[in-house]
């Protein structure tokens, strides 16, 4: 009976932590601050193989500013030094699929079906 | 011939004709995209040709291509950028004739064309944030910048007539121009309060015309009767910082008694 029981919580267990990692894949964290050093850009996608920066500021090339995964929790990161002014931007998630930033702090349809992000950058 | 040689024979055809039609589609792509190539090229040299700042239409051919969106759709919205910038340059034009670097205002004014504010729109701006004295004269940018604000302000739908007195309110005393898109997107921040009524946008232009300058515009709490907190859907300006999930403990494994030989 008590190994029934058992069985029946760690089977519990196991879907609510297959739903919970499914949420967070869903729905990923990001932000971005304006620093001294420049714009901190951050995404939470632990399940990438490759994140990188794509903007008004880089060509829109999806190479040129990749982001560095922290270990412990699957979170991308970037610190670039932008100029004064308002920038919009994406991210690249393994090399094709482009993103909206989850968390900017606004946003501006693209023209292609698409919501790019937007940061200021004041003097 | 037999029916396997005729079979053979008919597979051999119809894989010739696949590699011929492969090699037709193979050798038309490359025109196709240099066809698409020189379209986007050609929308660029037209701006550059009628004097208008390019940076937009290349940065935005560039955005296109790098997304893997069709030339074709690239096209259509790089023309309407074009004419926005067109536009935009009349507009310019008509507030200062004499303005010689242009091309800031230009693209900032053809960037709230694009939004949806209408050159009636921005007319009505200008004139309602014309200087009381005769003979002063507004700045290309100032105007620039605050149809920007308004384009801001009606992305989120806000009435216009209100969005517009704000916008010219803030002109008329003297708002930077980094001022006047800040006091914009506060109010986009803020869209749920106006739309409730928990703050309006008339009681904002009134304060803006009391004098009151941006940094006591949008102060929770101690407000002068004019805002009100603003509403929870606010999004917070820095990552919220999660404290790591404590390890979960190991489970001992569970020890069932050992039954008494029979």
């Amino acid at each position: 009976m008590r190994v029934r029981l058992l069985l029946a919580v760690t089977v519990a267990a196991a879907f609510a932590n297959a739903a919970c990692a499914a949420r967070s894949l869903a729905s990923p964290q990001a932000a971005t601050v304006v620093t001294g050093g420049g714009v901190r850009f951050v995404l939470m996608r632990a399940d990438a193989r490759s994140v990188s920066l794509a903007g008004s500021f880089n060509q829109w090339s999806a190479a040129s500013h990749p982001l560095i995964r922290r270990k412990e929790d699957g979170l991308w990161a970037i610190v670039v030094p932008l100029p004064p002014g308002e920038h919009t931007f994406m991210y690249v998630v393994n090399g094709t699929e482009w993103i909206s930033p989850p968390m900017a702090e606004d946003y501006v349809d693209d023209g292609f079906g698409a919501k790019n992000g937007v940061v200021v950058v004041r003097r | 011939m037999t029916d396997l040689g005729r079979r053979m024979a008919s597979w051999w055809f119809a894989g010739k004709r696949a590699a011929v039609l492969a090699a037709v589609v193979m050798a038309a792509a490359p025109a196709v995209a240099q066809d698409a190539d020189a379209a986007l090229t050609r929308v660029a040299d037209e701006a550059a040709a009628k004097g208008l700042p390019t940076a937009p239409l290349t940065n935005k051919i560039r955005e296109g291509l790098a997304k893997g969106i069709d030339p074709r759709r690239i096209e259509q919205v790089v023309r309407q950028m074009s004419t926005n910038l067109e536009t935009a340059d009349r507009l310019i034009k008509e507030v200062d004739p004499a303005a010689t670097n242009r091309d800031a205002p230009v693209v900032l004014m053809a960037e709230s064309l694009g939004s949806g504010v209408t050159v009636e729109q921005i007319r009505e701006l200008r004139r309602l944030a014309q200087p009381p004295s005769a003979g002063t004269r507004m700045s290309a940018d100032t105007v620039a910048t605050a149809a920007k604000g308004l384009s801001l302000v009606e992305e989120v739908r806000l009435p216009v007539p209100e969005s517009t007195a704000v916008m010219a309110e803030a002109v008329k005393q003297g708002y930077r121009s980094s001022e006047i898109l800040d006091l914009a997107r506060e109010i986009r921040r803020r869209e749920m309060d106006y739309r409730s009524g928990r703050a309006s946008l008339t009681a904002l232009r009134d304060a803006i015309a009391r004098g009151n300058r941006p940094e006591q515009l949008f102060r929770d709490r101690q407000s002068t009767a004019v805002e009100r907190p603003a509403a929870t859907t606010e999004r917070p300006q820095t990552p919220v910082e999660r404290p790591a999930r404590p390890e979960r403990p190991v489970r001992p494994e569970p020890v069932s008694p050992e039954r008494p030989a029979r």
